[in-house]
């Protein structure tokens, strides 16, 4: 999956993942917090909203796959990048899990028992089994039919909240919902909270495709911002129209709601956005076809959702291997194929189908939120080390609200999500006995395979950070996978990009055309330069059409920086580039004295952490 | 008017319709101090996102 991703494209696909969420999570939610979900989904809002912050703030920063564990490398250490990567890597076999465990559920329209054990289990398997099998082959995600996707989906959920609103919104019915204590207890109120943020699963999304955004520090923090924003929009006022529809009553002498109730005693807790349909008051054909239209959106959306569950698990494991922390089968590439293979059968297949075998939804929600919370928390922690240890660099994007002590702007936002998503991990731990063991289990057999591996397999530190080499099974004949190429106006670097295309056209490599903006000292480094940004994107333009007449995947990005040749190692090096191509002009004899080339290049050459290809073009003629 | 601006102009006026709605669901109800609260918190929340974006804008 490489393509140009700009705001549009990393919110629609963030929010096709974030807003899939609602589908199951309302009737999990509602089965603990009961009257009190609507405040519950407001306080995960608040924290999601912190969260978010310290994500904008170090996916700028370090533009990358990983998310928290990227984070924490450059924040703490190899140790704690395994533990926030491990956490992720449970949350993605979760998520998984729950997405396709919910497809039945929304298709039950069809089919009545697919709403409960054994069916729902069964189809959720066939849904995983099928996804992994065409990630296995390889097949491409369509970006824009999930864009297209995603804002069907948005919109119908602004439409039901609107009908809700308009049909069944009764502020008296959401105050007597209200038990204080009683319906739900403290304790379900506590673990609510946790639970509620598996509605924000999704959140990694936007960071894990920051390396293919052009300009991440543009691009990044307003897809974050606008995914906020339309979650609040939609959680905020779909639990109100949901307890609304479906309010605490007394059923079996027990105080709870239509919403929470598994299917067996006639609730909707599998399938709670079709419960609302149905509890809107709506009536013949129309009802029946709210319901089918609901059901089938919802069903394709948890597909999307379960597919991009099945991407980030492999390419979090798959990026593990690459540093180290787990064995290199990991990154073992399908002969044919091309695809990990292996990563993509443990990790997307066999153990989201374990975890789905119980068919228990709240074991799931709880699993969820105990590793999505873990990975928020090193996520804060990592966000303040960096302010700490790293104050005196220049931040092209900074969150707030921030507060200066001293040399340290301390971000407040990362110190509250932090305290917050800490105590919800610790609420999970201590309140549920299966997912403490389950969970704490698999955090404790990832931490003993690791530090085995590193002891004695590999015999390196578990603190230090060491990258695998590039070449590794069917990738051996792929020496250069992925090329840095420096791109300025002028026929060097049009020369220099030919050559590279033609090199990966070869190798089947992808090039990261880049192109530096070198902002003068006395100026900020996101100050506004439109002159320079527009030529900028003209050339990175240029150079995805030329690698499209090669059919060569060009990514182009777009960097700030005070000086283009330590920006482009710096590219490089976090790009894990085999090669970088530069385009240079040829002296005449009277500069040769001074060096045969440019000093960009001179010190790109001294300095690279790769091999370096210069296309030297003479006045007039090629390479 | 950028995508992002417009989007947030968007999201915006989603919020105002839904706080008016709730307002007028509650009124027309025989009031209630959580819909009109929830309500007041939508139209002030969508209107003061759209106020922070053309400040911005104007900066």
């Amino acid at each position: 999956m490489e393509r140009v991703l700009g705001t549009p494209a990393l919110f629609a696909t963030a929010y096709g993942n974030v807003g899939s969420s609602i589908y199951y999570a309302l009737g999990v939610t509602a089965s603990f917090a009961l009257g009190l979900t609507p405040l519950v989904f407001a306080i995960a809002g608040v924290i999601f909203a912190a969260t978010a912050a310290s994500y904008a703030e170090s996916t700028v920063r370090y533009p990358e796959a990983g998310g928290s564990s990227s984070f924490a490398r450059h924040a703490y250490d190899e140790l704690v990048s395994f533990g926030a990567a491990w956490s992720q890597t449970l949350v993605y076999v979760v998520t998984i899990a729950t997405s396709a465990f919910f497809v039945p559920h929304y298709l039950s329209i069809f089919w009545e028992p697919l709403r409960t054990n054994p069916w729902d289990i069964v189809g959720g398997a066939v849904v995983i089994v099928a996804l992994v099998a065409l990630n296995i082959v390889g097949v491409q995600e369509a970006a824009r039919l999930s864009v297209v996707l995603a804002v069907i989906d948005f919109a119908t959920q602004v439409l039901l909240v609107l009908m809700g609103v308009v049909l069944v919104f009764s502020p008296q019915v959401l105050v007597d919902n209200i038990h204080w204590g009683i319906a739900p207890t403290w304790s379900n109120f506590a673990v609510a909270i946790p639970i509620a943020m598996l509605a924000y699963t999704g959140i990694e999304t936007v960071s894990n495709l920051a390396e293919e955004a052009r300009e991440p520090a543009r691009t990044i923090p307003g897809a974050i911002k606008l995914v906020a924003i339309a979650v609040f929009a939609i959680y905020l006022t779909l639990p109100l129209v949901a307890l609304s529809a479906m309010p605490v009553q007394r059923i079996d002498g027990q105080l709870t709601t239509l919403l929470g109730l598994p299917p067996e005693q006639g609730g909707y807790a599998n399938d709670p956005v079709l419960g609302i349909v149905d509890n809107l008051g709506l009536h013949g054909a129309f009802l029946n076809g709210m319901q089918v239209y609901v059901g089938l959106l919802a069903a394709t959306i948890l597909v999307i959702a379960t597919n991009a569950g099945v991407i980030g698990a492999s390419r979090i494991t798959y990026s593990m291997s690459s540093y180290r922390q787990m064995p290199e089968i990991f990154r073992r590439l399908h002969p044919r194929f091309k695809t990990p293979w292996i990563t993509l059968l443990v990790f997307a297949c066999i153990a989201p189908i374990i975890v789905l075998l119980p068919g228990d939804v709240t074991f799931v929600g709880t699993l969820y939120a105990l590793g999505a919370t873990l990975s928020f928390t090193v996520a804060h922690a990592s966000t303040i080390a960096l302010r700490v240890r790293r104050r005196d660099a220049e931040l092209l994007y900074k969150s707030r609200p921030n507060l200066r002590i001293g040399s340290v702007d301390w971000p407040l936002f990362a110190i509250f999500g932090g305290i917050a998503t800490g105590i919800s991990f610790a609420v999970i731990v201590v309140q549920n006995q299966a997912t403490r063991y389950v969970g704490l289990g698999w955090l404790l057999a990832g931490f003993v395979g690791y530090l085995v591996y590193r002891r004695y397999v590999l015999h390196v530190p578990a603190r230090q950070t060491v990258k695998a080499p590039p070449a590794f099974g069917a990738a051996l004949a792929l020496e250069y996978r992925r090329i840095v190429v420096p791109i300025v106006p002028g026929r060097p670097s049009d020369d220099a990009l030919d050559l590279a295309c033609r090199l990966a056209a070869e190798r089947g490599a992808r090039i990261i055309a880049l192109t530096v903006i070198e902002v003068p000292l006395e100026l900020p480094l996101d100050a506004p330069m439109p002159h320079e940004e527009r030529v900028a994107n003209d050339e990175l333009d240029e150079a995805v059409a030329i690698g499209d007449t090669y059919g060569v995947r060009v990514l182009g990005r777009l960097v700030r920086g005070r000086n283009a040749s330590a920006e482009i190692v710096r590219v490089a090096e976090r790009r894990g580039a085999e090669l970088i191509v530069l385009g240079s002009p040829r002296k005449s004899l009277v500069d040769r004295r001074r060096g045969v080339f440019g000093t960009t290049v001179d010190r790109v050459l001294r300095r690279a952490p790769c091999r370096v290809m210069i296309a030297a073009a003479t006045n007039g003629g090629r390479a | 008017m950028s995508w992002y601006s417009g989007s947030i102009v968007v999201f915006s006026a989603i919020f105002v319709v839904i706080g008016i709605a709730l307002l007028v669901v509650t009124a027309v109800n025989g009031g209630g101090v959580v819909g009109f609260v929830l309500g007041g918190l939508f139209v002030a929340l969508g209107v003061a996102r759209f106020q922070l974006e053309r400040k911005r804008h104007e900066r």
